[in-house]
């Protein structure tokens, strides 16, 4: 059975409903709705973004559930991202924002989370300055201030 | 809705709760690094930076203490969820400062508390402090109570009991995790019975009951408040307890075990075994859906009795793990654990020593234990004998038997004399089959270990258990058919009979076996016997290395070692390819040599290559069947062969004499061995001796064989002597007599063997 999707650009997309359903969102109004052939819109994802999106979801279809474990201790939580996924996320940052934002919306939590991943992974390990290269960030500190909240934030800086 | 004409997105444009989504990946050290990116990003991480208060090393103590970081603590501590404090200097600065008001004599102390620095607290940890000081209690109080959001709390500094327990139960109201680690004394019951009814997880380290008559009036205070107001505990999942109920486990366990719930699905901490063995707190207990699951080796007290263990485990009927040591199972224990084992999946008593357990029991635990996976009890043979009969006589209950480890006892003819009681030997491969049977019932079986080191019971020696399975094809091995599963197998100490054809069937049919255990020889002739290209093992599945403590083990063949690049290199002992002319060379040269053989020096060089050897050294243990099959081998596979020199103790076996044999013998005591040997070989033996054999290679011009216990008749034999020279291979000096056979391709040859002399 297929799903038709449309895109905040009209865009039509038709896929299997195993496909669709890795959307939490999506699940729940199929559910909701019952055996339906109307397309289902999703104004805030554009066209370019909802073909990445589904080309998670296609090569994941199989995956099992998520059970989701809580975590609270930040130390536990490993950023491993899978070497398919990683190449998924190999997008340009606006692009990579994009899918984060519709995979908090469609509710797509492993692929939230591979987004949230990547962008940790950029930050992770850098300098303030290669981090505002890596986000092209203008640095807007006086010097005197950014000595200022060196000292206060560096008891921090040990691992 | 996103539109073309909106500005590129970025991270801080993300909502609040999809960016929060990205901290849980970030250590403390990068959000220390975003805070000093821009404006923007300061104000966003700065919260997040300070969540977490956690200053251990000296190095982030000092930085910590530096002026700029203390002005901006005080900024910021709004922000802090979690404080945890272990150095003294923080505890000073973390509590909130006290002040007297009125302190004069006879008059009531008021003391006023600053608000301190924190009043968001999610988790607050109390690190070891060395000295006592009362002010510390009451600012810790302090700090408690301007924190009313507490949800994780762990003490491990000393506090006046009284204030603990106050502390505890009355001012943490959404107190989630309680963290007891200090040791603590004082009325365990109320503290029980008091504590806030969200809690979740509860660990007392080291608590120690008092009776409230030895404990001051405060306790008793809030003791008589508890009884009219019983709080529930249905949020309680995890609790663990250690110390000392001061003989009171009961009416201090009991009240509150029944303000909880089923939700509590973990009750433990140190010693607390002791309570399963209290039949009305195990059945509290179990009311909970709590059981003994592990009576574990760990767990328990050496000194345990025997009685206790069997109470221990007949009041937790559901368990389904015990991992005992074999001193601590009596007869009692071990009748409670026949009892006692329908649930049991694991049963595992590892340790030397004879005690209560038997082979009995054991029957009876396969007999009813249906979800038995694991069974191991190595050392029981020591004590008493787990037989195949009684293994045999009823049905075992369970088919998931995973791992196996223990040794069995079968009925068989005496090993070391050749008896020709064939009934007796029938009868013995047929339990033998039947038992093997059974174990290749057990499809999901992965390691196998059915004999081993045992005492001798008539000897008292310890050694090889003489009635172990022989694990033969003759015996049932091919039982084993089903183990598709099995991974290890181990006939170290049962291996003496075992030969190619069981290890070509084990190659073939145990298809996912990685580690076979045995002794030198077998793993020898394994590696002799699949250098040969003839019988190479097929290489199947890619196997992954075994675990480094198992490599150690000397008698272990992994599947990895059976390539061909591997045996050649590491193929010794059993056979020497050599060019034939080197060992005939020296032995001309032998001073003692009375008749150096002209044939062998005039073989052909050109064929001295590997693959068609022309000289062979074969030397094996006492394995008669082993050489008969490996002379076949040779005869089929070496066609070239020239020359082979045997090692074996019992050559007598394979090389019996014929029954119109001449003999001449230097003392009559020779002449009864060799009587009592040739009526020992059973008529199904001799129905193929080696020199039936090699009469069948028609290049073979001389075979040495060397005799240590009895003499073989051979015509035309002849007796040298080697000398211990060095310039000969190690199997060569080793040499003391050496009978060379010639004219092995003379058609009279079956008929020879009719004299002997001995030097």
């Amino acid at each position: 059975m297929t799903v038709i999707l449309v895109s905040s650009d009209n865009q039509d997309f038709k896929v299997d409903k195993e496909v669709a359903e890795r959307s939490i969102l999506i699940k729940n109004m199929l559910e909701d709705v019952g055996e339906s052939d109307s397309p289902i819109p999703l104004p805030n994802v554009t066209s370019a973004v909802l073909t990445k999106v589904i080309e998670y979801c296609e090569h994941h279809r199989n995956d099992p559930v998520q059970v989701p474990e809580e975590t609270d201790d930040p130390r536990k939580r490993s950023n491993d991202i899978e070497e398919w996924d990683m190449k998924f996320m190999q997008v340009d940052q606006e692009m990579l924002f994009e899918i984060i934002l519709a995979a908090n919306y469609l509710d797509i939590k492993p692929l939230l989370d591979v987004g949230c991943k990547t962008v940790a992974n950029i930050i992770k390990g850098k300098t303030p300055e290669e981090i505002r290269k890596a986000f092209n960030i203008v640095n807007d500190f006086t010097p005197e201030e950014e000595a200022q909240i060196k000292k206060e934030n560096e008891w921090a800086e040990d691992r | 809705m996103i539109s073309p004409t909106t500005p590129p997105l970025t991270l801080l444009m993300l909502p609040a709760e999809v960016f929060e989504s990205v901290l849980p990946f970030l250590s403390q050290y990068d959000l220390a690094q975003c805070v000093r990116v821009s404006q923007a990003w300061n104000r966003v991480f700065v919260p997040h930076l300070w969540r977490t208060l956690d200053i251990r090393s000296h190095r982030q103590l000092k930085r910590f203490l530096t002026s700029e970081t203390q002005q901006a603590l005080v900024k910021n501590a709004k922000f802090v969820r979690a404080l945890c404090i272990i150095h003294k200097k923080l505890y000073h600065q973390f509590l909130p400062s006290r002040q007297t008001l009125i302190a004069e004599p006879g008059v009531i102390r008021i003391d006023v508390f600053a608000i301190g620095l924190f009043a968001n607290l999610r988790a607050l940890e109390l690190h070891h402090l060395r000295h006592r000081r009362d002010d510390h209690d009451l600012s810790i109080f302090a700090l408690v109570r301007q924190n009313p959001s507490l949800r994780r709390l762990k003490i491990d500094v000393k506090m006046d009991p009284r204030a603990l327990v106050n502390l505890v139960t009355k001012y943490v109201p959404n107190l989630r995790d309680l963290d007891l680690s200090v040791t603590w004394r004082g009325d365990v019951k109320v503290l029980l019975e008091n504590l806030p009814e969200g809690i979740r997880t509860v660990g007392l380290r080291d608590v120690h009951h008092r009776t409230p008559d030895n404990v001051g009036k405060a306790t008793r205070v809030v003791s008589g408040a508890s009884s009219t107001t019983m709080k529930r505990h249905h949020a309680l999942e995890s609790f663990s307890i250690g110390g000392d109920l001061a003989g009171q486990d009961e009416d201090v366990l009991l009240p509150f075990l029944e303000s909880c719930s089923q939700n509590l699905k973990s009750f433990g901490g140190k010693s607390s075994v002791r309570f399963f063995h209290n039949a009305r707190i195990a059945s509290a207990l179990s009311d909970l859906g709590i059981f003994y699951k592990e009576p574990s080796r760990q767990y328990l007290p050496p000194d345990e009795s025997d009685a206790d263990v069997a109470l221990g485990i007949s009041l937790n009927p559901n368990c389904t793990s015990i991992d005992l040591q074999l001193r601590l199972v009596g007869p009692l224990a071990a009748a409670a654990i026949v009892d006692n084992c329908e649930r049991l999946e694991v049963l595992d008593i590892m340790d030397s020593g004879a005690r209560g357990l038997l082979g009995s029991h054991l029957q009876a635990i396969l007999g009813k234990a249906t979800r038995l996976r694991r069974l191991r009890a190595h050392w029981l043979l020591a004590a008493d004998k787990i037989s195949a009969t009684d293994i045999l006589s009823s049905e075992w209950a369970t088919t998931s038997l995973e791992h196996v480890d223990l040794k069995i006892d079968v009925p068989r003819v005496d090993n070391d004399t050749l008896s020709n009681n064939t009934e007796a030997l029938q009868s013995s491969h047929d339990t033998q089959r039947q038992v093997l049977r059974r174990f290749g019932q057990q499809t999901n079986l992965r390691a196998l270990m059915i004999g081993g080191m045992a005492v001798t019971p008539a000897t008292g020696v310890f050694g090889h258990q003489r009635n172990c399975l022989e694990m033969t094809l003759e015996s049932g091995l091919d039982g084993l058919v089903g183990l598709r599963n099995l991974e290890l197998l181990d006939i170290h100490h049962m291996d003496h009979r075992v030969g190619v054809p069981e290890l070509e069937w084990m190659d073939q049919n145990l298809l996912n076996l990685r580690q076979l255990i045995a002794s030198s020889t077998i793993i020898r002739i394994l590696r002799c016997y699949l250098d040969r290209p003839h019988y190479l093992l097929k290489s199947r599945t890619k196997i992954s290395p075994p675990p480094r403590a198992q490599i150690k083990h000397r008698n272990l063949l992994h599947r990895q070692d059976l390539s061909p690049k591997s045996l050649v290199s590491k193929a010794y002992g059993i056979m020497f390819t050599l060019p034939c002319s080197t060992p005939i060379s020296r032995s001309r040269t032998n001073p003692s040599s009375r008749n150096p053989d002209t044939r062998v020096q005039s073989s052909p060089p050109s064929l001295n290559t590997p693959e068609t050897p022309t000289r062979l050294v074969v030397s094996l243990a006492n394995q008669d069947q082993l050489l008969l099959r490996l002379l076949r081998i040779i005869c089929e596979s070496m066609t070239q062969l020239q020359h082979l020199r045997l090692f074996q103790k019992r050559l007598i076996r394979i090389f019996p004499l014929s029954e119109g044999a001449q003999t001449t013998t230097t003392s009559m005591e020779m002449e009864e061995s060799h009587r009592i040997q040739r009526e020992s070989i059973p008529a199904w033996r001799r129905s193929s001796t080696g020199l039936d054999i090699l009469s069948g290679m028609k290049t073979l011009r001389v075979l040495e064989a060397q005799i240590m216990e009895h003499p073989i008749g051979i015509r035309e034999m002849e007796v040298r002597e080697f000398p211990n020279s060095q310039s000969l291979s190690e199997i060569e000096t080793q040499t003391k007599r050496t009978i060379l056979l010639n004219d092995l391709e003379d058609p009279g040859l079956d008929k020879c063997g009719v004299g002997y002399r001995w030097s």
